[in-house]
């Protein structure tokens, strides 16, 4: 799995001075101590406490191994930043009262690599946006993957492609209400670029 | 005056979609078009629609703008990445072109040519942004144009959709990106926009009723199953179920509906949504409306 450090201007405005960190291996991609002072170094490096961090090595990348790590070693803490791919994020989200906001774009998922089982959420789209759309993963979940709010296709809140599914934006609005901000479109650079 | 003068002066106007051929046959698209020439503001000329190949959007707008009838070219991201659509609106431009009505687009599964790949590169409001850089004089690289065009930018507006108030972000969000007026997919509750109007307070949007005149059973069956966005209440279906001809009820129905539209002020004008030019006429004639002012696009 490669995965690759988001700019500084990206994440500053979703957290404060304090963070929680989720780190692992990038399931064997990475030496985790050598990815964890990267981490240190660039959150320190912008004057941000980290209140711990949980290494999730793959063997305990679901659900209930998850759900036992945070009951005991969980700080809880109003940001949570995950260096992991885009799958964690969407799960923990739905764990936590954190905000929790992916701090790395996954570029690129091998699959001859073991994988934790949350990687299979992860898109591996280069530019993780999860965070702009409560922590739901659009490139997974919408065919179109509309960056700003429903196609107008749906009826009675099903996909127009899909029909027995709810459409992810309308999960949204009743979850978090309404999207203000206008996303821009993805750059595709990211991913087409990789080897 | 054109579409845009009026729509921007307060006229209540007419307009409707018109296809471009499956082939190169372009005899019924120019006569249905010519058709409506003197009752209608401007013609919408549809992006492969139900994602069939057949003219492009392009030039079937050009073709009407040489018959003197002002068009407004669609455009979708379905079938075009971002180079794609900043090329065909800049060449939109150059033939004369003024009004763009951007949407996203149906899924090609939704469709007739099923197994093609679909694009979407960028949503509807993306292909607002980047069309408004144009009419700045750049493109979404940064380059710098050597002229720029000027567009009057349109967008749709799906008041079926729930929750309304999500739709209305939506709206919000495509006028901040460039939309100028609205053409909504077809609905029948009028209360929907006077929700729209109650939320909206610090501008107008300008919204044109999207409405329809079923031509036949298949028709009917086929909008009420497979468009998507649309819903039509069981009072009406049940109506149109239980008439002999549904479509002289359907050109009933419409005109109701059409007179309702216009006493309510709430919209500011009426977009026929695949309706014959001949069944359009129909309606028009039984509200006995005329164009307040005859266009002054001149013939190419």
């Amino acid at each position: 799995m490669k995965l690759e450090i988001k700019e500084w201007e990206e994440i500053e405005s979703f957290i404060g001075k304090e963070v929680f960190v989720f780190s692992c291996n990038s399931c064997g991609g990475e030496e985790i101590d050598r990815k964890n002072i990267k981490i240190k170094e660039f959150l320190e490096g912008h004057g941000i406490k980290i209140l711990g961090i949980i290494n999730l090595e793959p063997k305990y990348c679901n659900i209930n191994s998850l759900r036992k790590i945070l009951e005991e070693n969980f700080i809880s803490s109003n940001f949570v930043l995950t260096f992991t791919c885009g799958g964690l994020p969407q799960v923990l989200s739905s764990l936590i009262n954190s905000k929790v906001i992916p701090a790395v774009n996954t570029l690129k998922i091998e699959l001859e690599r073991k994988l934790g089982s949350f990687a299979r959420l992860c898109s591996a789209c280069g530019e993780c946006w999860i965070h702009y759309v409560g922590n739901l993963c659009i490139e997974r979940l919408c065919p179109k993957k509309m960056r700003n709010g429903p196609c107008g296709g749906a009826r009675d809140g099903y996909c127009e492609v899909f029909r027995e599914r709810i459409c992810p934006f309308i999960i949204l609005f009743k979850n978090k209400g309404e999207i203000k901000d206008i996303i821009p479109p993805k750059k595709f650079s990211k991913i087409l670029l990789q080897e | 005056m054109t579409f845009k003068d009026k729509l921007l002066s307060g006229n209540f106007v007419i307009t409707a979609e018109v296809t471009p051929p499956r082939g190169t046959n372009l005899e019924s698209f120019i006569k249905g078009s010519l058709l409506l020439k003197d009752s209608l503001d401007a013609l919408n000329v549809t992006d492969f629609q139900n994602v069939g190949v057949r003219i492009t959007s392009l030039v079937g707008s050009y073709l009407l703008l040489k018959e003197g009838i002002e068009p407004i070219f669609q455009i979708t991201s379905r079938d075009r990445n971002r180079v794609a659509i900043q090329g065909e609106v800049l060449s939109a431009y150059v033939l004369g072109i003024r009004n763009v009505l951007v949407l996203t687009g149906d899924y090609t599964t939704t469709g007739i040519m099923k197994d093609a790949k679909p694009v979407f590169d960028i949503d509807a409001i993306n292909i607002l942004q980047f069309i408004k850089n144009l009419c700045e004089g750049r493109d979404s690289a940064g380059k710098k144009l050597s002229g720029a065009p000027e567009f009057f930018l349109g967008a749709v507006f799906n008041p079926n959709l729930e929750p309304l108030d999500l739709e209305i972000s939506k709206l919000e969000r495509k006028h901040r990106a460039g939309a100028e007026f609205f053409q909504s997919q077809l609905f029948y509750d009028l209360s929907l926009i006077e929700r729209t109007r109650e939320k909206i307070k610090d501008w107008e949007p300008r919204i044109l009723a999207g409405v329809t005149i079923f031509k036949s059973k298949e028709m009917f069956e086929y909008m009420i199953n497979k468009v998507p966005g649309i819903k039509i209440p069981k009072e009406i279906i049940e109506i149109l179920e239980k008439s002999k001809d549904i479509r002289e009820k359907s050109i009933e129905i419409c005109a109701e509906f059409c007179m309702k539209i216009k006493e309510s002020k709430l919209l500011n004008g009426i977009h026929f949504l695949a309706s014959r030019p001949v069944d359009i006429l129909e309606v028009l004639r039984l509200l006995k409306w005329k164009k307040e002012e005859s266009s002054n696009v001149e013939a190419i």
